[in-house]
């Protein structure tokens, strides 16, 4: 390859302090691409079902794509992997912002971090070393904080991603948070846990070298066809960030109410991203190489939620908002800044405190249990306070903070049919009964409950991608066709996942044939789309052969009964349930599984995924 | 017909519903041209059409559908005007 990688991924134990440069084979980069499939491949390799995911064999995997410091249009992002604390089984998370191409101008593709720290630590990484540094006065800050105090520390030009109160006390639920308050947040699967097992405070990286391209000119002439596009047609993500979907969302029944038990919301425009647009909208931000620009900077100027940082974005709102009948904005933009501060998933936490409303109402909890807090539906103050202790690990939040599925194990009785998620992973704001293929994704994605891991619901309202069957936007309600449908879209995200290409780009006119121009333009590879969908598709078969590794079988390709029998009253997907056991039949033979869900061997053969395995 | 504005543009536009009578079937396309004819502020200073517009400024719903361009509306129907979907 000429570019777009360096072949080199830093190996930092932090039980005895050795640093080791890997350079692995062009091999595995052509076949899992970078970000979330590399990490896969290493994840596989270094750990198995036993592996305990706050244990010192835990590796946490930080990886970028090789766009991560070209022009390449969104494609600022990187991935971080492990086995995920919440959910005991394959784990990852990807955040924007400005971190991943920090690191590639380090002269990195990647990190491994393995071991445990004795005591809090924090690396710093540049061109010329590698440092491991006490970490005693950052230790207890919150993240914008601790990315302040870097700053101060090793100078404005570092890029800093780190946990919070949270991670430090191995809240299943936390994040790693990066940018400081431009915060974008690696959220699911509680990854921060995993970080803060390890005492590792934060990962700053500061470096300048120029990331090769193979073509500059002919990657230079394609960015200019594609970009005027893409920015028209995200016009709504700029103005309104993802919060701009909110009002539409709901009217389609897409947006969760009330534990997932609500229709229809008629206070959902006073939490819009047209709302926030115009009242506490200060500003704008993009992340590097973004022309979408979606990110919000938000100013409370007074009151009891008074705050300056990062807006919160459509899945905050859904979370924190919906889920809780929460109808106050200033209240779920101050939520979610705690969030992010705590360094919190805030579609899991808004979740577990919707959860957590819900047995209230229904008396499996009372005040002896939240403390004297009245812990009603709509309670701005509820679920603020719920926010503080869930991030402090404190009072009902200690217990919250373990995520919907072990909380309701723990206590028991009829508890558990009010946890929604998937193999532990809390829902995302999305409805599979307004898209039938999102229950599918549910029921399949190798990392519990995702809307992100399939994005099919994007191809079912307007984004398209004919050169994979979808000249035009599928009809959401329809029964038949969906298991090779989500399987594709699977396949595709997996590798936007392993480019490290933003998802919301797919919005913008996105195609698998600009990629693959980008990549050659990059790296000098000619793949075609064959090459590129099988890449695709054997990273989807390894996360899935891990997870079968850590006991997942198709008893678990499933999604909760009020989601699967309980259909909406009215709105937009009224009446209507997903038919998850006829999309499973068709989607284990598209996949080449057997009917347990584990891939065939002649599947695992066909994608050279390795004997091994 | 019946066209509703979501209260972000009814706002906007100073009603929050809008009648007319349709003689015979027309494309979505069609009505949302008279519509930005009608209710200038709808295209938000943007340049262009209604196709560059649709989906990245606004959006329509009928039915409990999100409607396509190509959609045809007759007169007995109800649609309405939202903002756009993005969403993480």
């Amino acid at each position: 390859m000429e570019g777009g990688y360096w072949r080199k991924i830093l190996h930092i134990n932090l039980s005895d302090g050795r640093v080791w440069v890997q350079t692995p084979d062009e091999d595995l980069y052509r076949k899992y691409i970078g970000g979330s499939g590399i990490g896969a491949r290493f994840l596989y390799d270094l750990t198995d079902g036993y592996t305990d995911p706050l244990g010192p064999e835990n590796p946490l995997i930080f990886m970028t794509g090789p766009f991560a410091g070209t022009p390449v249009p969104t494609s600022g992002r990187h991935q971080v992997i492990a086995k995920s604390p919440l959910t005991g089984i394959y784990g990852e998370g990807d955040a924007g912002g400005t971190w991943g191409p920090g690191l590639k101008r380090c002269g990195y593709d990647g990190i491994i971090i393995e071991g445990t720290s004795e005591k809090p630590a924090y690396v710093l990484v540049s061109e010329e070393r590698v440092r491991i540094l006490d970490a005693k006065d950052l230790w207890g800050r919150d993240t914008y904080e601790t990315d302040r105090k870097l700053k101060e520390i090793h100078g404005e030009n570092i890029v800093v991603s780190c946990i919070g109160p949270a991670g430090e006390k191995l809240i299943r639920l936390s994040a790693i948070m990066h940018d400081g308050s431009s915060a974008r947040a690696v959220g699911r699967t509680g990854l921060g846990a995993v970080m803060g097992s390890k005492k590792l405070k934060a990962v700053a990286v500061s470096g300048n070298k120029k990331v090769p391209v193979a073509d500059p000119e002919g990657l230079r002439s394609s960015i200019k066809e594609v970009v005027p596009t893409m920015v028209q047609k995200t016009f709504g993500m700029k103005q309104h960030g993802t919060a701009g979907g909110t009002v539409a969302t709901e009217r389609i029944g897409d947006f969760p109410l009330k534990n997932w038990t609500g229709s229809v919301w008629d206070k959902v425009e006073n939490i819009s991203g047209q709302r926030m647009t115009e009242t506490i909208l200060t500003g704008r931000y993009f992340c590097e190489s973004c022309v979408i620009g979606c990110g919000r900077e938000v100013e409370i100027k007074e009151g009891p939620y008074t705050m300056k940082g990062a807006g919160p974005e459509y899945e905050a709102l859904g979370t924190l908002g919906g889920m809780c009948l929460v109808d106050s904005l200033e209240a779920i933009a101050y939520g979610a800044e705690l969030c992010n501060r705590y360094g919190l998933d805030t579609i899991s936490t808004g979740s577990a405190i919707a959860f957590a409303m819900e047995l209230y109402e229904q008396g499996i909890i009372d005040k002896k249990d939240t403390g004297g807090l009245d812990l009603e539906w709509g309670s701005a103050e509820a679920m603020i306070e719920m926010v503080h202790q869930i991030g402090k690990g404190e009072g009902l939040g200690r217990l919250l903070g373990h995520g919907v599925r072990e909380a309701a194990r723990r206590i028991g009785g009829r508890t558990p049919a009010f946890a929604i998620h998937t193999k532990g992973l809390e829902f995302p704001a999305h409805d599979p009964r307004a898209f039938n293929s999102l229950a599918l994704g549910y029921a399949t994605s190798n990392r519990g409950a995702c809307h992100l891991q399939a994005a099919s619901y994007m191809f079912e309202k307007t984004a398209v991608m004919p050169e994979l069957g979808i000249p035009e936007p599928k009809e959401r309600f329809r029964t038949d066709g969906q298991g090779e449908f989500v399987k594709v879209c699977q396949d595709l995200m997996c590798i936007l996942d392993s480019l490290k290409v933003c998802k919301l780009a797919l919005y913008g006119g996105l195609r698998t044939t600009h990629v693959r121009e980008w990549l050659k333009c990059v790296t000098g590879w000619d793949m075609d789309l064959e090459e590129l969908m099988a890449a695709g598709e054997r990273i989807f078969n390894l996360k899935r052969m891990y997870n079968v590794k850590c006991g997942i079988t198709r008893k678990d390709d499933t999604i909760p009964g009020r989601i699967l029998k309980q259909p909406r009253a009215e709105g937009g997907a009224r009446g209507n349930l997903p038919p998850l056991e006829r999309m499973l039949e068709e989607y284990y033979p598209a996949r080449g599984w057997d009917s347990d869900g584990v891939p065939l061997k002649e599947t695992i053969e066909k994608l050279d995924l390795g004997w091994d395995l | 017909m019946v066209v509703l504005f979501s209260s972000i543009y009814s706002e906007r536009l100073g009603r929050d519903r809008y009648e007319m009578e349709l003689e015979e079937p027309v494309e979505l396309k069609k009505l949302l041209e008279h519509l930005e004819e009608v209710f200038p502020d709808l295209k938000n200073q943007s340049r262009g059409g209604v196709a560059d517009r649709y989906a990245s400024h606004y959006l329509c719903i009928g039915h409990g559908r999100i409607l396509r361009l190509g959609d045809i509306i007759t007169d007995r129907d109800t649609i309405e005007i939202i903002p756009p979907i993005m969403g993480g």
